[in-house]
C-alpha cells in the first residue's frame, strides 16, 4: 500500500505519495522529506521575518552577505535560467511584486517598472557570499516549490524509496518509478478556459511544472492582474494563459514554466524535454 | 534564593529596579526598547572566522549549518556523521568542508579546527565533547547536554578543567525576545507567580528512516528505551529550563505520566506525556508534549497576578490584568487578540521599527532562535568571555529531563535534589 503524507508550506499544500517497501520506513522517510520542505520555506519565504531571503533583502545595497553553499547552488541554477530565458525568469522581481501589490501592500504605480535584474546580483561561490544591489528584493516564488521538491526527492531517493510522486501547490511535481502495474504517474493539466481539452502526462523519472496567470490575481481599475510579472517590462505577463514545462530537475521545470509564460514561446536553449503553451485568449 | 538556584548569567536589566525599568521603557518610541535594532544589524566579528567542525549533521545539524552560513564569524571546515547520505547533504550547505565518518579521524586530520559543534544523539554528547575539549577545542553542545547524571557530572568537570569556551544550546536563554520578556518578569511585572505552563505538540512518528539495517538502531536512538530520555528529556527539558531561568529557581519535584496514543509500532517510548513540576516558590508547572497532534504547537506560559507572559520561539506576548497599573508605554504597543485576551507583543527591536512605521511588520525575530545561540558562542570565543549558557546550566536542564523521564516511566513522583543538579544520584 502506498503511504501518503502532506505538509503545509509556502502558502500551499505539498503532498507525497510513496510506494514500495515497509510502511513504517516510507512514513519515516516521508516525514524527513516534509521537514526538508518546511525547512526550505523557512529559508526562502519572502513573507517570513526570520527567513534567509528576508535577511538578504533587508541588507540589499549593504555589501556581500555570507550564505551557505546550498543557497548559492540555488542562485546559480536561477542565474542559468535567467540567462537562457533572456531575463523572462528573474528572482530579483521582489520589488516589482511589491509595487504591484502582491506583498500585502498598496500598489505603487510609480515603481511599476523594470528594475535591476538577477544578473546584477553578485554571487561568489568561493567566498560564499551574495551581494544584492540597492533596491533588489529577491523572490523565489517561481522556483521555491521546485527547489524544495528537488531536495525532498533527493532525500527519498537516497533512502531508497523506489516509487514516488511529490507535488507542491498542484503546480509542481517530481516523480520516479511508478505505481504498481502502471507505466508512470499520470497527471492532468487543467486548461484555463472551458472547452479546451485536458492534457495528460505520465511522469516517470521526470518533473513537471505549470504556471498560469489565473493562479493568483489582484483586482485593479483596468481589470484583474495576474501574479506573474514580466521582469523585463515591469508589467503583468499577458502573452500566454498557461505554460507547462517538463525536465528532470523540478526546480528547473518550475523556473522554466514561469519563463515560458512570460516569453510566450520556448527559447532555442533550454533543458526542457516537453512543454505546453496555451494562448491568453479563449478559443 | 533556593539552594537549587544557579547564579544565572546576568542580563543588563536583571538588576534594574522595576520603577526605573518602566520609566526607561516609557521613554521609548513605541514600546519596549531595550534591545538594539536586530533586523538590520550585522554582527561584525573582528578576527578571522573561527574554523568549525560540526559533528552530527542530521536534521538539526543541517539547520545549524544554514545558520552558521549567515554568520561571518565562523567557517565550517569539517563535518562528521556516521551516515554518508547525511554527509552528502551537509556538504551541500557547507561547501568546501571535509567530510568524516569518524570523529577521531577528524580531530587527527583537521588540526586547525578551533571549535566543535556537537549535534550527535544525546547519549554520544559526552564522548564527543570530552574528545573535543581534550584536543583543545571550544565546544558548543546541543541540549539536552547528557542523558545520564554520571555523564553530566563528568562533562561539567571536563568543561571546568579547560579554559576553552563550553556552551550549551538552551536557546531560550539566548533568544532576544525571551531575554526581553525575562527582564519584565525579573523586574516584577508578573507580581505573584500563579502558575506555569508549557507544551510541545508535533505530529510526527519520531522515527528516522534508514535503508541500511546496520544503521537502524543508531538512527532511532530516541525510540530505544535503553538510552532514550523520551519527550521529557529531549523536548520538555528545554522549556522547563526557560521557565526555571525566568524564575531564577529550579523544580524540586516532578510527577509524570506517558502513553503510546497513536504510534503503535511496537515502541515503548511514550508518544504523549504529561508532567507536573513543583517549584520552591510554591508555583507549579503543568507540561504536556505529544507526537500525535500538532494542535497549538509549542509555547511556555508564566501566569502572574498582574500579568501573564506567553513565549513561542520567535514571539512573545504580555497579557496585563485589567487592574494592573498602567505604565504608559502600553498605549503605543503593538497588540494581538487571542480569543478573549489581548496580548501586548514583545518586540526586541521596537524603537527602530516604530521610527520606520513598521512596528506591525516587526513582530517576531529576524532569525531563528538557534542563530542567536551560535552567535553568542562565536562571540564568546572572539572576546574570551563566558557564553550565556554554561555547562552547569546545561547539566541542570538535563537533570530535569532525566528525572522527569524517570517519573514518566515509573508513574511515581521524583524528588529533584541539589545533589541531582550536581549530577549525583
Amino acid at each position: 500500500m502506498p503511504v501518503m503524507l502532506a505538509v503545509e508550506a509556502m502558502a500551499t499544500r505539498f503532498e507525497l505519495v510513496l510506494d514500495g517497501g515497509d510502511a513504517g520506513f516510507l512514513q519515516a522517510a516521508g516525514e524527513e522529506a516534509c521537514e526538508i520542505i518546511r525547512d526550505q520555506e523557512e529559508r526562502l519565504s519572502s513573507f517570513r521575518r526570520d527567513s534567509l531571503v528576508t535577511h538578504l533583502n533587508r541588507h540589499a545595497g549593504a555589501g556581500k552577505m555570507a550564505v551557505d553553499g546550498e543557497f548559492l547552488e540555488l542562485c546559480q541554477l536561477c542565474l542559468e535560467v535567467h540567462r537562457q530565458s533572456h531575463g523572462a525568469f528573474d528572482p530579483a522581481v521582489g520589488s516589482l511584486m511589491e509595487a504591484w501589490g502582491f506583498r500585502n501592500t498598496a500598489p505603487q504605480a510609480e515603481a511599476q517598472k523594470a528594475g535591476p535584474s538577477f544578473g546584477e546580483v553578485e554571487l561568489d561561490d568561493t567566498a560564499g557570499t551574495v551581494g544584492l544591489p540597492s533596491g533588489v528584493q529577491l523572490d523565489f516564488g517561481a522556483v521555491g516549490k521546485g527547489w524544495a521538491l528537488f531536495l525532498a526527492g533527493n532525500c527519498l531517493r537516497e533512502h531508497g524509496v523506489p516509487n514516488a510522486l511529490l507535488q507542491g501547490g498542484r503546480s509542481t511535481a517530481v516523480a520516479w518509478g511508478a505505481p504498481p502495474g502502471q507505466a508512470g504517474w499520470t497527471v492532468a493539466i487543467r486548461p484555463p478556459y472551458r472547452g479546451q481539452s485536458v492534457t495528460q502526462r505520465t511522469l516517470r523519472n521526470t518533473s513537471l511544472a505549470v504556471s498560469a496567470v489565473h493562479g493568483r490575481q489582484l483586482e485593479s481599475a483596468s481589470g484583474d492582474i495576474g501574479h506573474v510579472l514580466d521582469p523585463r517590462l515591469g508589467t503583468p505577463a499577458t502573452a500566454t494563459a498557461l505554460a507547462a514545462a517538463e525536465c528532470t530537475h523540478p526546480a528547473l521545470a518550475d523556473a522554466w514554466s514561469t519563463a515560458l509564460l512570460v516569453l510566450g514561446k520556448q527559447p532555442l536553449q533550454s533543458p526542457l524535454s516537453w512543454s505546453l503553451l496555451l494562448p491568453s485568449s479563449p478559443p | 534564593m533556593n539552594a537549587a538556584n544557579e547564579p544565572t548569567s546576568s542580563s543588563s536589566h536583571d538588576s534594574i529596579p522595576r520603577r526605573q525599568f518602566l520609566q526607561r521603557s516609557a521613554g521609548a518610541a513605541g514600546a519596549l526598547a531595550f534591545v538594539p535594532d536586530l533586523s538590520r544589524r550585522r554582527r561584525k566579528f573582528g578576527k578571522a572566522p573561527v574554523k568549525l567542525a560540526v559533528v552530527g549533521v542530521g536534521r538539526h545539524g543541517r539547520t545549524i549549518l544554514a545558520e552558521l552560513g549567515k554568520l561571518n564569524g565562523g567557517q565550517v571546515v569539517a563535518v562528521c556523521d556516521l551516515d554518508p547520505n547525511r554527509l552528502r547533504s551537509a556538504k551541500r550547505r557547507a561547501k568546501g568542508a571535509e567530510a568524516f565518518e569518524d570523529f577521531d579521524s577528524l580531530l587527527q586530520k583537521q588540526t586547525d579546527v578551533e571549535a566543535v559543534i556537537v549535534a550527535t544523539p544525546t547519549q554520544a554528547h559526552r564522548e564527543a565533547c570530552e574528545k573535543a575539549l581534550a584536543a583543545g577545542k571550544h565546544v558548543f553542545c546541543e541540549a539536552p547536554l547528557v542523558s545520564t547524571l554520571a555523564d553530566g557530572q563528568a562533562l561539567v568537570q571536563a568543561a571546568r578543567a579547560t579554559d576553552k569556551v563550553f556552551a550549551v544550546g538552551l536557546q531560550g536563554r539566548t533568544n532576544p525576545v525571551y531575554r526581553l520578556a525575562r527582564s519584565f518578569a525579573r523586574s516584577g511585572s508578573l507580581q505573584t507567580v500563579v502558575d506555569l505552563r508549557g507544551q510541545w505538540n508535533k505530529k510526527t512518528s519520531w522515527r528516522v528512516a534508514t535503508s541500511n539495517p546496520a544503521m537502524e538502531k543508531a538512527h532511532n536512538w530516541r525510540l530505544d528505551p535503553a538510552i532514550s530520555i523520551g519527550l521529557a528529556g529531549e523536548v520538555a527539558s528545554h522549556q522547563i529550563d526557560t521557565v526555571s531561568w525566568f524564575l531564577n529557581q529550579y523544580p524540586n519535584r516532578v510527577w509524570g505520566k506517558g502513553t503510546v496514543r497513536l504510534h503503535e509500532d511496537g515502541r515503548q517510548v511514550a508518544d504523549t506525556i504529561r508532567l507536573v513540576l513543583d517549584f520552591p516558590n510554591g508555583a507549579s508547572m503543568e507540561y504536556q508534549a505529544s507526537l500525535c497532534s500538532s494542535y497549538e504547537g509549542s509555547y511556555e506560559l508564566l501566569r502572574g497576578s498582574n500579568a501573564t507572559i506567553k513565549l513561542a520561539d520567535t514571539f512573545g506576548w504580555m497579557f496585563k490584568e485589567a487592574d494592573s497599573a498602567t505604565q504608559g508605554w502600553e498605549v503605543y504597543a503593538s497588540r494581538e487578540r487571542f480569543h478573549n485576551d489581548e496580548g501586548i507583543t514583545l518586540i526586541a527591536d521596537a524603537t527602530q521599527l516604530a521610527s520606520q512605521g513598521k512596528l506591525k511588520e516587526g513582530i517576531g525575530l529576524p532569525h531563528l532562535p538557534l542563530h542567536y545561540a551560535l552567535e553568542d558562542f562565536l562571540e564568546a570565543i572572539e572576546k574570551g568571555r563566558k557564553p550565556k549558557v554554561s555547562a552547569e546550566a546545561g547539566l541542570r536542564a538535563a537533570v530535569i529531563g532525566i528525572l522527569a523521564n524517570q517519573a514518566v516511566l515509573s508513574g511515581e513522583a521524583q524528588a529533584i535534589t541539589e545533589n541531582n543538579y550536581q549530577g549525583k544520584a
